[in-house]
């Protein structure tokens, strides 16, 4: 069986743009390689972890596999399909670590609605799913407010809600609980898990090895835009020395 | 794909706009204080100034400036609402949905075109209570006139939300547009009053052609071949820039993809 999540040989260079280019854009023109011929495949079923130092690359490689970047040189797909085709992309689901992406004048259960009209949700269907992830969440009492009164805590609840709520094949999570309480962080976990329980296969990017250890079993870290390491979760010392050297200690 | 993103943007931005409902309730009776000002402009200007125009100067200037409110919300529109979606960090997320970019933007400007459809209808109706008279020569071709002229101003607009992907700030190129419209559109005066070489210029811009062909369909009560000129010179305007303007904005997409510009700003 072809896996669901399929990456070879990606690299990714932040190109310099030409001279009068960059100065009509006023940036500079430093030419920045975010990523080095990275491959990782990810099951359905499975759930495997990211982790890397920051600006390691994880953030672009999950954009990648989403199709919002295009790869300089290598290949993504999901499920088989290239990851701008829309058919793929109504079966991915992504939590992004971008706070600001909401609109703050509208309630969460606005927010979730449009975002599920996107996904191709209507009607009852998509009020019901509101509801179901709501709870599973423990976020019910959300939904009435604005986008723009909640918590930095209760916005990313609001992002892990919008990667769920078509009911995604494939789950690409960057950083979900990096702002959730503990009960938050452990309600979100056991919800995850059944996801990968019912064959959902899932990318999740974390700073937390523990969180990787009960989620995953399987690390993929990144140094530098290199992968370094793809295969069971690291002791501690043999991960700060990934991420700090590259190597293994 | 998600083929109908049209629902779903319309109904965001119908609760975004009524969550600042001062701004909504004043925004659709501006157009009232616009019609009420130009009546006495034309008042101030005398019959003298009527007579050279169709309708009288007050209709011509109503009409006018009716299409002028047009072409600046397709223009401004798309390059706003990616600039907005840019700062929200949500044009990501919405390129990263299973719906065409192309669709998302033209959905991105419908409530406005809404919006724009009821401030003028206000404006038209004041204008008749106020004396002038609508007279509708031939309603297809009004509606042909009307759509064409929309195509060409989408177009336009489409082009300048391609620049903005790139370039990042703020809508640089419609304001100089806009303004060459007001000069150069037949909107506020004929161009017969602009020197030779203006005059000229005016031909290659949509704006003059459908500001003369509805204001010959609903001023004078003309029929279709009267606009036949109008509508051909519209069309070839909409073949043209449109195909070109989807192809400039897909290569813009594209660029911002390779550049990772989509989240910058």
């Amino acid at each position: 069986m072809s896996p669901s999540i399929h990456v070879e040989n990606i690299q990714f260079i932040y190109p310099a743009p030409p001279a009068y280019v960059a100065w009509l854009m006023g940036q500079g023109r430093r030419r920045v390689e975010a990523l080095k011929d990275v491959s990782l495949h990810v099951s359905a079923s499975e759930c495997v972890s990211l982790m890397g130092s920051n600006g390691a690359g994880k953030t672009t490689l999950l954009k990648i596999i989403l199709g919002i970047l295009r790869p300089t040189r290598g290949t993504a797909r999901i499920l088989g399909l290239s990851p701008g085709d829309f058919e793929t992309r109504r079966k991915v689901g992504l939590s992004n670590s971008d706070e600001r992406s909401f609109y703050w004048r509208l309630t969460v259960r606005q927010n979730l609605a449009f975002f599920g009209r996107l996904w191709g949700l209507r009607g009852s269907q998509l009020e019901d799913r509101i509801d179901l992830i709501a709870r599973d969440l423990d976020m019910e009492d959300l939904l009435s407010l604005r986008f723009g009164k909640l918590s930095t805590g209760m916005r990313q609840k609001a992002a892990i809600a919008r990667a769920l709520i078509h009911d995604p094949e494939v789950l690409l999570l960057d950083e979900p609980t990096r702002s959730l309480d503990p009960l938050a962080a452990a309600t979100f976990r056991r919800l995850l898990k059944s996801h990968v329980l019912a064959g959902r296969a899932t990318l999740i990017a974390t700073h937390q090895i523990e969180e990787a250890r009960e989620l995953s079993s399987r690390c993929i870290v990144l140094s530098r835009g290199s992968m370094v390491h793809d295969g069971a979760i690291p002791g501690m010392d043999e991960l700060e020395a990934l991420l700090s050297t590259g190597r293994r200690p | 794909m998600n083929r109908s993103p049209f629902q779903a943007v319309l109904r965001r931005d119908i609760s975004h706009a009524w969550s600042y409902r001062l701004n909504f309730l004043l925004s659709t009776f501006s157009t009232f204080f616009a019609v009420v000002l130009w009546f006495f402009f034309a008042a101030f200007l005398g019959p003298r100034a009527g007579k050279t125009v169709p309708g009288g100067y007050f209709a011509y200037v109503v009409v006018g400036t009716s299409l002028l409110g047009y072409l600046n919300v397709v223009l401004h529109t798309f390059a706003k609402k990616i600039r907005e979606d840019q700062l929200m960090g949500t044009l990501e997320m919405l390129l990263a949905s299973p719906s065409s970019p192309f669709a998302l933007l033209t959905a991105s400007c419908l409530w406005e075109l809404i919006l724009q459809t009821v401030q003028v209808s206000w404006a038209l109706a004041l204008a008749g209570l106020l004396g002038v008279r609508f007279q509708f020569g031939s309603l297809p071709a009004l509606l042909l006139l009307f759509v064409l002229t929309l195509i060409s101003f989408a177009a336009m607009g489409m082009l300048a939300a391609g620049i903005l992907l790139v370039f990042q700030r703020g809508e640089p190129v419609t304001p100089f547009v806009g303004a060459l419209f007001a000069l150069l559109g037949n909107v506020f005066f004929p161009l017969t009053v602009l020197p030779r070489p203006l005059a000229f210029l005016a031909r290659f811009l949509p704006l003059p052609y459908a500001t003369d062909g509805i204001r010959k369909l609903l001023l004078e009560g003309a029929g279709a071949k009267a606009v036949y000129g109008d509508l051909t010179a519209l069309a070839v305007f909409a073949v043209v820039l449109l195909p070109l303007s989807a192809v400039v904005f897909a290569g813009c997409l594209k660029l911002a993809r390779r550049y990772g510009l989509l989240s910058a700003y």
